[in-house]
C-alpha cells in the first residue's frame, strides 16, 4: 500500500528541465569573472551608486561617491563621500596599513579599528566577495546572460536572495545592480562606475597607506576586552548560586574544562 | 543561547569532562527559568549576587566566554560569540584519540 502510494509521488514529481545551453554558457562566464576576481591582487574603482531603500513602508534614497584603492593583503585606501537629502553624513574613509583596517574619524582625528580583514564597503557586491576571500564560496543559484546594445548583461541570483546584474564590456564592469529583499524590505543599488581595475600582480608599496600623523587608533573591543582575566590566571575564589539556590564554587569544578558564558535576558 | 546549546549538544556526545554554565547577570530568577525552558537548553544557568561574578572576571560586555582549563585556570575568553573560537579553545583540553 505505502510502496504504491510513494511510487505516485515519485510518478508526479516533473523531471527537471536539461540545462539550456544559453544557462551553460551563463554559468561559464560568471565562473570566468569569479575566477579574475580572485586571482586579482589589486581593485581600482570609482564610481557612483544611486540606493534606493523601502522599509516600514517609507521610501529612503541615497547617493554615494566612491573610491577605491585596494590590494591584498590589507593594503590601500577606501573613500565614501555620502550625497543625500535625508541625511546629512560625513565622508567615510577606511584605510588599511598592511596589518589593519582602520576607520577615520577627521573631525576627532580617531582611528577606529575595524579589526584585520579586508571588507571592501565599495562597491557593496556579493561579486567582490571573490576579491575580499578568494576561498569564499559565492552560491550562485541561477545565472542568466543576455547583450544590451555593445555590453554583456550577466544576472545571477545568489544563495543569500540577492539578486545582482553586471553589464560587461569585455573584462570591465561597465555598471552594476544589486536587490535585496527582506521581508517587507527592499534594497536597491545602482552602481554606475568610471573606473573599474582589477590587477593580477600588484606594487603593495604603490597601494600602502599609513595612519595619517595626529591620529589616535582607538580599539572598541580591546577596550571591551581591557579588564578580563589574562590567560593563565587563577579561577578567582567565588561562588554561583544553581536554580536550586545552592552555592557552587567555581574553584571546586578543578578536574573540568568549564565554559562560562556571561549573559542576561533584559 | 541557542547557538551556544547547539555547540553543548555536539560536544556534550564526545566529552564528559566539559562543563558549560550559563551565568546570568540582573534577570529574575524566574524570567531565567521561563527562558530556559522555553529554548529547551540542555546546559545549567547559574546566577550572581550584584554583579560580583562578572567583576571577579572583568566582564564589561555581553556576552563574553571564558574557557577554564581542568587546572582551574584562564585558557581563553573573549567578548562577543565565535563558535570557532571557542571550540578551537575547548579542544586543547580534548584527550588525544589513540
Amino acid at each position: 500500500m505505502f510502496t504504491v502510494f510513494l511510487w505516485m509521488l515519485l510518478a508526479a514529481t516533473p523531471e527537471p528541465p536539461p540545462p539550456r545551453p544559453d544557462d551553460e554558457a551563463a554559468k561559464k562566464r560568471f565562473e570566468q569573472l569569479v575566477e579574475r576576481f580572485r586571482r586579482s591582487e589589486g581593485l581600482d574603482v570609482i564610481g557612483k551608486v544611486a540606493q534606493k531603500m523601502s522599509m516600514d513602508g517609507q521610501d529612503f534614497e541615497l547617493g554615494q561617491k566612491g573610491i577605491t584603492h585596494l590590494a591584498r593583503p590589507l593594503h590601500g585606501r577606501v573613500t565614501i563621500g555620502q550625497v543625500n537629502e535625508q541625511f546629512e553624513l560625513p565622508p567615510q574613509v577606511i584605510i588599511a596599513d598592511g596589518e589593519s583596517v582602520y576607520m577615520l574619524d577627521t573631525e576627532s582625528k580617531q582611528a577606529q579599528v575595524l579589526g584585520s580583514n579586508l571588507w571592501v564597503p565599495f562597491p557593496s557586491l556579493e561579486l567582490c566577495q571573490a576579491w575580499i576571500d578568494p576561498k569564499a564560496d559565492l552560491h550562485a543559484e541561477k545565472t542568466e546572460l543576455a547583450s544590451e546594445g555593445e555590453l554583456e548583461k550577466l544576472t545571477v541570483t545568489f544563495g543569500s536572495g540577492a539578486v545582482e546584474t553586471y553589464w560587461l564590456k569585455g573584462e570591465t564592469l561597465e555598471r552594476a545592480q544589486s536587490v535585496q529583499t527582506h521581508g517587507d524590505q527592499k534594497m536597491e543599488a545602482t552602481f554606475t562606475f568610471e573606473k573599474f581595475v582589477l590587477t593580477e600582480k600588484v606594487d603593495l608599496k604603490r597601494y600602502a597607506e599609513s595612519l595619517p600623523e595626529g591620529y589616535e587608533i582607538s580599539d572598541p573591543m580591546a577596550e571591551l576586552e581591557a579588564d578580563l582575566l589574562a590567560v593563565g590566571s587563577e579561577v578567582p575564589d567565588i561562588s554561583v548560586t544553581t536554580m536550586q539556590d545552592e552555592s557552587l564554587s567555581l574553584r571546586s569544578l578543578s578536574g573540568k574544562t568549564v565554559l562560562l558564558n556571561f549573559w542576561f535576558y533584559h | 543561547m541557542p547557538h551556544l546549546n547547539d555547540l553543548w549538544s555536539e560536544i556534550a556526545k564526545t566529552r564528559k569532562d566539559v562543563q558549560f554554565y550559563a551565568v546570568n547577570i540582573g534577570d529574575e530568577k524566574d524570567v531565567i527559568a521561563d527562558y530556559w525552558k522555553e529554548g529547551g537548553f540542555a546546559f545549567p544557568p547559574v546566577r550572581q549576587k550584584e554583579g560580583e561574578v562578572s567583576k571577579a572576571f572583568g566582564v564589561n560586555a555581553y556576552p563574553t566566554n571564558y574557557v577554564i582549563g581542568p587546572d582551574g585556570k584562564v585558557l581563553w575568553r573573549a567578548v562577543g560569540f565565535d563558535p570557532k573560537a571557542l571550540e578551537e579553545a575547548l579542544a586543547k583540553t580534548a584527550k588525544k584519540k589513540q
